[in-house]
Order: C-alpha cells, then sequence, then structure tokens
C-alpha cells in the first residue's frame, strides 16, 4: 500500500507553517530518507502521519483510503512509528514492552496467543535484546532502551514503518543491526521512512532522500543526486567536499580539509 | 522450535507454582469467611456455620445469626471490598500515580455531598441514592483532573498535583456536607453511621440493588485491561499500537467513578482499600496481563472483610463503623507511601 501526502500544510497558528503544501508518495518496497535541519518539520511530519496532529491543510491517503477514515486499529496494523521519545514505565519488563506490538491483532475476547509470543520473540531476536528479556525497562542503557522499542516496533509487523532518528543512543554495531532491518524490511516490500542526521548512512542506506527546508521540499530523488556540496551549504549551512569513490562517499567540511 | 523459557507468562502454563499460588488464595478466602463468621458479640463454633449452611434449622438461633446477619453482611463486605480494589488498581494504573483512590481523589467526598443535597433538596430516600452519588462522583472527579492539569504549570513535582488536588476537592465537599447538615440535623441524624462508612443490617438488600449494575462496570473495566497496559508506554505510544485513547480513558474514568459511587451509596464512603490493595498486588504479580486486576478485586474483598472483623471484635459487644476502621488505618498507610516515596524522590 503505498502513502500519499497531498497539499499538505500545518502549523500551529495560522500565520507562522512548520510545513507548508508538501506532496509525496510512499511506494512499497523503498528506503526513504528525510534529512532537514533541527525544527524542519521532521518529527512533525511523523506526528501528521500518525494523527497524533491534525493536518490544517490537504490530506494523507493510505492505499484507497483516507488516513482519518480508518479506526485506530486499522491504522496501528498498516503504520508503526520508532519514537524518538517515549516514556518508559518502571514496572514494565522488555518482554511485556515488546509484547505490546500485538495489541492491534487482539479482538474483543482474545489473548495473547502462542503466535503473538513466537513473533514478539522472534522480534527480540532481531535486536539482540533476548538475554533482557526479563529485565524491567528502567534498568537498560539507552541503547538497550531503543532497540526494545524497534523490537515492539517489528512485532506490530506493520507495512509501513516510520523512524524517527532510530541511531540515537546506540553503539556503532547495532546502528548499522537497526539500519540493516530496515533493509530487509524494504526487501521483504515494506516501507521505510527514516530520519537521519548521518548524511554517510542515508547516501549509504536511502534508496530515495527527501530534503525539507523552509517548510517546503527542498529536493528529493535518490542520494548521489540530491546530497551534494550546494545543498549541505543551502539547507545545513556548512562548506563540505565530497571525499570518497563513485558509489561511497563522504561529506567533510572544507575547512578541516584545508 | 524456539527457545522462549522467558515468555511463559503470556501463555496459559499450570505449573506448580501457579497451582500452589491458587490454593494459597483459596485457603485464605476460606479461612477469613470463616473467621468472620464465627467472631463477633456471639462466637460461633466452626461446626455451627456448617451445619447453618447445609442444613437450615429455622429453630436455632445461631442459624438465624449465620444466615440473616453475618453471611450478609461478609457478602456485603466483600462485594464493595472488590469493587473499591479494583477501582483504585485501574486508577492508578491509568493514571500512573501510586497515590491514587477513589477517596484522594475527592470523589467520595463529592459523591456523599450531591447524595446529601438530593436527600436535602428533594427528599430522596437512603435506598435510591446511586444517581445522585454517580452524579457527585463524576463532578468531583472531573473537578480534581481539570484542577491537577492546572497544576501543571506550578512547581509542585509531577505525581503530586493530582494529590494535592483531590485533597482540596475532598475538603471542598466535606465542608459543604457540613454545612447541609447543619442546616437540619434532626432529618440527617439516622444517616450518621452511613456519612462515615458502615455496613447496616438492611445493606445486603441494597447491595442485590446493585450488583448486576456493579458486574457489568467490572467487566467493562476488565475489557479495558489491554488498552491499559499500552497507555503504560504514554499516550503517543499507546495510540501508534492501535489504542484508541480518548475511549479506554473515558471508559476507566467512568467505570472508576460507578464503582466509587455504587460503594458510597450501599455503604458509605469507604477509603484505604481503593489505594492500598494495587501496592499489595504489586508485592505478587506484574503490573501487566489481567491477572492483576482479578488479584486486586480479590485482596480488596479480603481487606474489607477483615476490616469489619477488626471492626466488629475491637470493642465488643459494641460495633465501630467500618469507614472509621479502614480510614484509620488507611491515613496512617498514606502517609507512610508519601514519605518513602518523598525520600526515594523517583516516583514523584
Amino acid at each position: 500500500m503505498s502513502l500519499q501526502l497531498q497539499n499538505l500544510s500545518f502549523g500551529y497558528t495560522p500565520d507562522r507553517l512548520i510545513l507548508d503544501d508538501i506532496s509525496l508518495t510512499f511506494n512499497p518496497g523503498c528506503f526513504y530518507v528525510i534529512l532537514a535541519k533541527n525544527g524542519g518539520g521532521k518529527t512533525t511530519l511523523f506526528n501528521l502521519i500518525m494523527r497524533h496532529l491534525t493536518p490544517t491543510q490537504g490530506s494523507i491517503t493510505l492505499g484507497p483510503n483516507k488516513l482519518h477514515s480508518l479506526s485506530q486499529i486499522q491504522q496501528a496494523q498498516a503504520i508503526s512509528l520508532l519514537s524518538q521519545s517515549m516514556p518508559l514505565p518502571d514496572h514494565m519488563s522488555v518482554s511485556e514492552m515488546v509484547m505490546q506490538g500485538r495489541y492491534c491483532y487482539q479482538s474483543f475476547w482474545s489473548r495473547y496467543s502462542v503466535k503473538d509470543t513466537e513473533i514478539t520473540y522472534q522480534a527480540m531476536q532481531k535486536m539482540d535484546i533476548t538475554q533482557l528479556a526479563n529485565c524491567r525497562l528502567d534498568a537498560l542503557s539507552g541503547g538497550q532502551q531503543q532497540r526494545a522499542r524497534m523490537a515492539m516496533l517489528l512485532a506490530q509487523q506493520t507495512d509501513i514503518v516510520l523512524l524517527d532518528e532510530p541511531t540515537s543512543h546506540l553503539d556503532l554495531k547495532h546502528q548499522y543491526l537497526l539500519l540493516d532491518m530496515g533493509k530487509a524490511l524494504v526487501e521483504q516490500g515494506k516501507t521505510v521512512i527514516a530520519i537521519l542526521h548521518d548524511m554517510t548512512q542515508a547516501a549509504l542506506y536511502a534508496d530515495h532522500v527527501i530534503v525539507l527546508n523552509g517548510q517546503k521540499i527542498y529536493a528529493q530523488g535518490p542520494p548521489n543526486q540530491v546530497i551534494n556540496n550546494q545543498m549541505m551549504k543551502a539547507v545545513f549551512g556548512v562548506n563540505t567536499t565530497r571525499v570518497g569513490n563513485d558509489r561511497v562517499g563522504v561529506h567533510v567540511p572544507v575547512h578541516l580539509l584545508a | 522450535m524456539i527457545e522462549w523459557g522467558c515468555m511463559y507468562q503470556y501463555i496459559y502454563w499450570p505449573d506448580t507454582k501457579s497451582i500452589c499460588a491458587a490454593l494459597s488464595v483459596l485457603a485464605v478466602v476460606l479461612l477469613v469467611t470463616i473467621l468472620h463468621i464465627s467472631v463477633g458479640a456471639k462466637s460461633l463454633a466452626w461446626w455451627d456455620i456448617y451445619q447453618a449452611i447445609s442444613h437450615f434449622d429455622s429453630h436455632n438461633y445461631d442459624h438465624h445469626i449465620v444466615i440473616n446477619q453475618r453471611l450478609p453482611r461478609l457478602l456485603v463486605a466483600m462485594g464493595c471490598g472488590a469493587m473499591l480494589g479494583i477501582a483504585g488498581f485501574k486508577a492508578q494504573k491509568l493514571l500512573q500515580n501510586p497515590l491514587v483512590s477513589s477517596s484522594t481523589l475527592g470523589v467520595n467526598s463529592g459523591a456523599v455531598f450531591i447524595s446529601l443535597c438530593a436527600m436535602y433538596f428533594f427528599n430522596i430516600t437512603e435506598d435510591n441514592l446511586f444517581l445522585p452519588a454517580f452524579a457527585g462522583a463524576c463532578l468531583a472527579g472531573i473537578f480534581t483532573l481539570s484542577m491537577s492539569r492546572a497544576l501543571h504549570r506550578s512547581s509542585i513535582s509531577k505525581g503530586l498535583h493530582i494529590v494535592l488536588a483531590g485533597s482540596l476537592v475532598s475538603m471542598l465537599f466535606g465542608a459543604l456536607s457540613t454545612f447541609l447538615i447543619q442546616l437540619d440535623p434532626l432529618r440527617f441524624a439516622d444517616i450518621q453511621d452511613w456519612l462515615l462508612g458502615d455496613i447496616g443490617p438492611s445493606d445486603f438488600n441494597d447491595f442485590k440493588a446493585i450488583f448486576w449494575l456493579a458486574l457489568a462496570t467490572v467487566i467493562l473495566l476488565l475489557s479495558q485491561g489491554r488498552a491499559l497496559d499500552a497507555m503504560m508506554l504514554g499516550e503517543r505510544q499507546a495510540q501508534s499500537a492501535g489504542v484508541n485513547v480518548k475511549r479506554t480513558k473515558l471508559l476507566t474514568l467512568t467505570s472508576v467513578f460507578m464503582l466509587a459511587s455504587l460503594v458510597v451509596s450501599t455503604v458509605g464512603p469507604i477509603g484505604f482499600i481503593g489505594l492500598v490493595v494495587p501496592h499489595i498486588c504489586k508485592v505478587f504479580v506484574t503490573e501487566t496481563g489481567q491477572i492483576g486486576a482479578w488479584l486486586s478485586m480479590l485482596i480488596g474483598a479480603l481487606l474489607l472483610a477483615c476490616a469489619d472483623i477488626v471492626a466488629r471484635t475491637i470493642i465488643a459487644p459494641k460495633v465501630l463503623l467500618v469507614g472509621g476502621v479502614s480510614a484509620s488505618i488507611g491515613s496512617v498507610f498514606f502517609l507512610a507511601l508519601l514519605y518513602f516515596m518523598l525520600r526515594k524522590k523517583s516516583v514523584l
């Protein structure tokens, strides 16, 4: 199912818009990366897709349906979000938290089944946290918490996956574990939309990069076309030059090379 | 096949541990039941209790005590205790605050005040107090919750907003009730016991009248259990997991107010039970899953039955008010809880 944003605008007050007339299409089997500077409206975009916020103008459609016509359960079966900030209750174990990802597959009378338990366990295996299954959440490090959140999202098994700065708090091994997991989801035909700050990771993983600047879409397309010196200067205000070969490159600030 | 020993708690698995737990729970319930019926102004032998239930003899005075006095009283105590227990458990879980219960939210005082208003202004009898009590409970609850939201910007630490708001609302309605009683002391003379919370001889009929409504409310609360589990992760995360947050909040709060007002209209305001039950539950089970809700009902029932035993024996043959007994234990418990939590500083 493809997710479409049509002429989407949002602002807390009408005269100060955060997003202005954004139209985007997200297709299955594609890894999207959204780049913008802080306060550039990335998280707002996710909040609109998750219906935490209501657009001032425009609409969002999921496949044939308007998003706002879906029930909360239907939406949760289609779209999941790895949130940047999520309060973690003290009295909950990791496995209990990951199990919450199965909420949207329960009916009124059902209880968590063997199948739910299996899926939960596999999600924890993929995120390398099975040994923490019975640990309380407040005993975990930031990175372990982030992996637990990602496992919960995997247990939710949605076609569209939103990742809000998924690599924050993680050490290098688990940063790539998580991004590889995103890539694997894309290969299964799912849509992954990630907000990243690291240009190198964006260039390595993205099929399609979207750059937001000044409430509008500044540029979008394949990473090697979009991530260039002009864009880095215009959007992020850093003079960079590209170092590397044709396939992989790193943008380094010019003044550091002198 | 995967190794998932760590996941056993999600699947029904009658291992030795849970069978032992169930058996010991059964033993405790039986013990409290027998104790409750046998002790009192006139002590009864355990054998007489058994005989009264199995071969009732209408000429035997002891059998009358068992069947017509103590058994109904026990059922009222246990039923109301269970309602208070689950209401407190769910309220603490929804609001993620260990100091919340129907008494600390001011809900009980609100229910009492509007009930008194109904009696004074509309001449409603003591048997039909449910609707005014429910109105009062909702009024006080909404008052407390909106006031605690207004306190959000103040420098008071986060968990104390709602307790402060609740005690202010409680004081307000308490003062208004006192004022109303003074307008016509004779009119209210015979409900003094009810005002403090007491299980009286006529309460069993009231309890039978509200039983089905109480059962329906409890089922409604249980049906929100899984959604409340997800809500522990915060409203936004719960929403993206598929929870209809507004509906869950509305249903849970309404049910909690409903149970509180049902208890108030039957036996009067009884504190302590709703506050302490969730803390006892946390000792035995994890907070997620349905088992905690069932256990909270059981512990609530046992606690109120025990409070009633204390009320009937401590100055026998006179009988104390059970509301007084539970309130005095409850306020000490509440102070201790607050003290240790403020010292730990982690929860509030």
